[in-house]
């Protein structure tokens, strides 16, 4: 059987322009053009990221803070597209990257939902039919006509997830979100994360929980400064990491 | 793969080239100069003016017959242009007449709205289109010298210099668009599918504006309604009594004229901050972003056709009458969505980068208010101002919604086309910024 991969990412590299001193006024801005160099710093978030995901594997993603996980991820979700190389991904993706992205605090809870579901490229009706699990699996039934600027995160929290894995995605995409509520409502969430997963769902894990990771994931990478430092085995690689 | 797209490259630039002459000459009434239909007569050698007398010392009028010319089938008689070509002319103005009835007492003044006759290349338009034009009578001040070069007469506005120097810059501008849409990005048409996949995201959009611009006021979405009918309340009384503007139905004129240059100030500087308004969504989630400007367009869009209600209330209340062109009242708001989503685009860009934008905006947007008449009428205005207006695409947009309102005209092909171009072209102007730009945009806001 030939091995099918979801994410394909070769020679990938983010280069970010730091301003190294602000630009205030136009002619500033066009003598620097003119001079052919607008002082900015080039800053490789990524460099030569090379790696494969298989489809159904779970796979983490370790480093320390600012190592580029979180730019990775938001090249494969498509938010920031590559300087160089190429990504390739196959099937559709759910971003949790950062929950209840799109909420309108001036809305109720139950406008949002759709708006949200709306952001995340449902349509109406599939919308307007998972609406009962969605408010289900989040237990805010009774606070559903409240704006939402009087939730706690918590519960914003709770709503947001359960909009993104309402649906069946080819890739769910993870980003240290599992801190998110209190520990109840985070079993329920590792349970519904195990459930797409068992349905041959392909997940995309940051965190800084080795434990979490451990318990998840089949296959890990490491990266630091932007670049790979190890990919391999899970444990193989927690245990190098822990060392570090 | 390579000769494919040079191919659809040189076809696209073609059509392009095509339209755009197509639409100056419909725009500008412009003729191209062939033999076959070029009525032309040299002055010198017909009547009144012959060449030995040449050189003039007129204190009368002196005429031009036509009528031989016509019998002869020298001259077609529905010219509509003269060109003169006058040397030695002195400061003063020249009139010139031309009689259209048979018994030489009706005259219309060609050079009426202050069109100086000067030295050199005149071109005249004779207002009315269906007359029979007898003779041309020239009137010069008492004891001046001065010759005529030429004479000639014109179906169409003859070509000038002008002319072509804009048909090269437009086309420059194509094959420009062109090369960037064909051969650097690949045409593909994958847009349309997942257009067609957050249509009901851009609907939620403008939903959400909605519900949050009335919500805790007590009228609600009356707001829409009431405001244009106090608006006009006011610019009537301010305009009737203290600039003594005497307009028939002036409320009418006015909110007709402002329903469209609110729809498309609100739209383009609602655009304007979209990009950088949704960064928060931006940054999170991947969304095609040109939904942002869009949506504000459509929103802009909606608030309109509230106002639109506020127009047909005082419509009735006045006594104006309802005509059966009314029903066409979509066909120019279409054309100013469509309008100001491109430039809503360019704009939402641009101020991605550069801030002043906006501000800069916000003046050009009064300016381009008065520029355009919404609250004047626009006989008021000198000649040489309107020869500018037609360059201003909202006098056109206006002009369409008040014949269609007011007037019981059906506008010609000429000023739809007019109104499709300017339409169409900011249209894609902007969507081909949008798109060279957009992936720098995370990098900014």
């Amino acid at each position: 059987m030939i091995t099918e991969y979801v994410v394909e990412c070769s020679d990938v590299g983010v280069t970010f322009n730091m301003s190294k001193e602000k630009l205030s006024s136009l002619k500033e801005y066009f003598l620097g053009f003119v001079k052919g160099k607008l002082m900015f710093e080039e800053f490789k978030a990524l460099e030569n990221v090379t790696f494969k995901v298989e489809k159904g594997d779970v796979f983490g993603i370790v480093g320390f803070n600012g190592a580029g996980k979180s730019t990775l991820l938001k090249i494969i979700s498509g938010i920031l597209s590559p300087t160089n190389g190429s990504v390739i991904v196959r099937g559709s993706i759910a971003p949790l990257i950062e929950l209840g992205a799109g909420f309108d605090m001036e809305l109720t809870a139950r406008e949002n939902i759709f708006l949200n579901g709306a952001v995340l490229g449902f349509n109406k009706k599939y919308i307007q039919e998972h609406f009962d699990d969605i408010v289900e699996f989040s237990e805010m039934k009774d606070f559903l006509d409240v704006p939402m600027k009087n939730y706690s995160s918590g519960m914003v929290a709770r709503i947001g997830f359960s909009i993104a894995t309402s649906t069946k995605p080819d890739i769910l995409i993870v980003d240290e979100i599992l801190g998110v509520g209190d520990f109840k409502f985070q079993e329920k969430c590792e349970q519904r994360i195990n459930e797409l997963m068992s349905g041959g769902t392909t997940v995309l894990v940051v965190s800084h929980s080795l434990g979490q990771i451990e318990q998840l994931c089949k296959h890990a990478m490491w990266l630091e400064h932007g670049k790979v430092k190890m990919i391999g085995e899970v444990s193989d690689v927690c245990s190098a990491y822990k060392n570090a | 793969m390579k000769i494919k797209r040079n191919v659809a490259f040189i076809a696209t630039c073609l059509v392009g080239i095509c339209f755009i002459a197509f639409a100056i000459f419909v725009i500008l009434d412009l003729h191209m100069p062939n033999a076959k239909n070029r009525d032309v007569i040299d002055s010198a050698k017909y009547v009144g003016f012959t060449e030995n007398d040449s050189l003039y010392t007129a204190g009368d009028l002196s005429y031009l017959s036509f009528d031989d010319l016509i019998a002869r089938g020298e001259v077609s008689n529905s010219f509509r242009y003269i060109e003169l070509n006058l040397q030695n002319l002195p400061e003063s103005g020249a009139y010139i007449f031309a009689n259209y009835s048979e018994n030489g007492l009706e005259f219309t003044e060609i050079n009426k709205d202050g069109i100086k006759i000067k030295n050199g290349r005149n071109i005249l338009k004779i207002e009315k289109k269906n007359i029979r034009i007898k003779t041309l009578h020239i009137h010069f001040p008492k004891d001046v010298s001065f010759k005529i070069t030429s004479l000639k007469l014109h179906e169409h506005m003859p070509l000038r210099f002008r002319h072509i120097v804009l048909f090269l810059l437009l086309c420059g501008i194509w094959v420009w668009l062109c090369k960037i849409f064909i051969i650097k990005e690949n045409l593909n048409f994958g847009h349309i599918v997942n257009f067609k996949k957050y249509g009901y995201l851009l609907l939620s959009l403008v939903k959400r504006d909605f519900t949050l611009k009335y919500r805790r006021s007590f009228l609600g979405i009356l707001w829409s309604v009431l405001n244009p009918l106090f608006m006009a309340a006011i610019i009537t009384t301010v305009f009737n009594n203290l600039f003594r503007v005497r307009t028939e139905h002036f409320p009418v004129y006015y909110l007709t004229g402002s329903l469209m240059f609110t729809l498309m100030s609100d739209a383009t500087s609602g655009a304007l901050t979209s990009v950088l308004g949704a960064s928060s969504l931006i940054k999170k989630v991947y969304i095609p972003k040109y939904i942002f400007p869009m949506e504000k367009c459509l929103f802009a869009f909606v608030n309109m056709l509230f106002s639109f209600i506020a127009l047909l209330i005082v419509m009735l209340v006045l006594g104006v009458s309802f005509k059966p062109t009314i029903l066409l009242f979509w066909i120019p708001m279409v054309y100013v969505l469509v309008f100001s989503t491109g430039v809503g685009m360019i704009l939402a860009a641009v101020n991605v980068f550069f801030r002043d934008i906006g501000y800069l905006y916000g003046i050009w947007t009064v300016a381009w208010m008065y520029l355009t008449p919404v609250m004047y009428p626009q006989e008021m205005l000198p000649q040489s101002f309107r020869n500018v207006l037609v360059f201003n695409p909202m006098f056109h947009y206006i002009d369409y919604f008040r014949k269609i309102m007011m007037y019981n005209t059906v506008p010609d092909l000429a000023t739809n086309m007019t109104c499709i171009v300017f339409s169409l072209s900011a249209f894609a102007v902007g969507l081909v910024i949008f798109k060279k730009t957009q992936r720098k945009f995370i990098l900014y806001i």
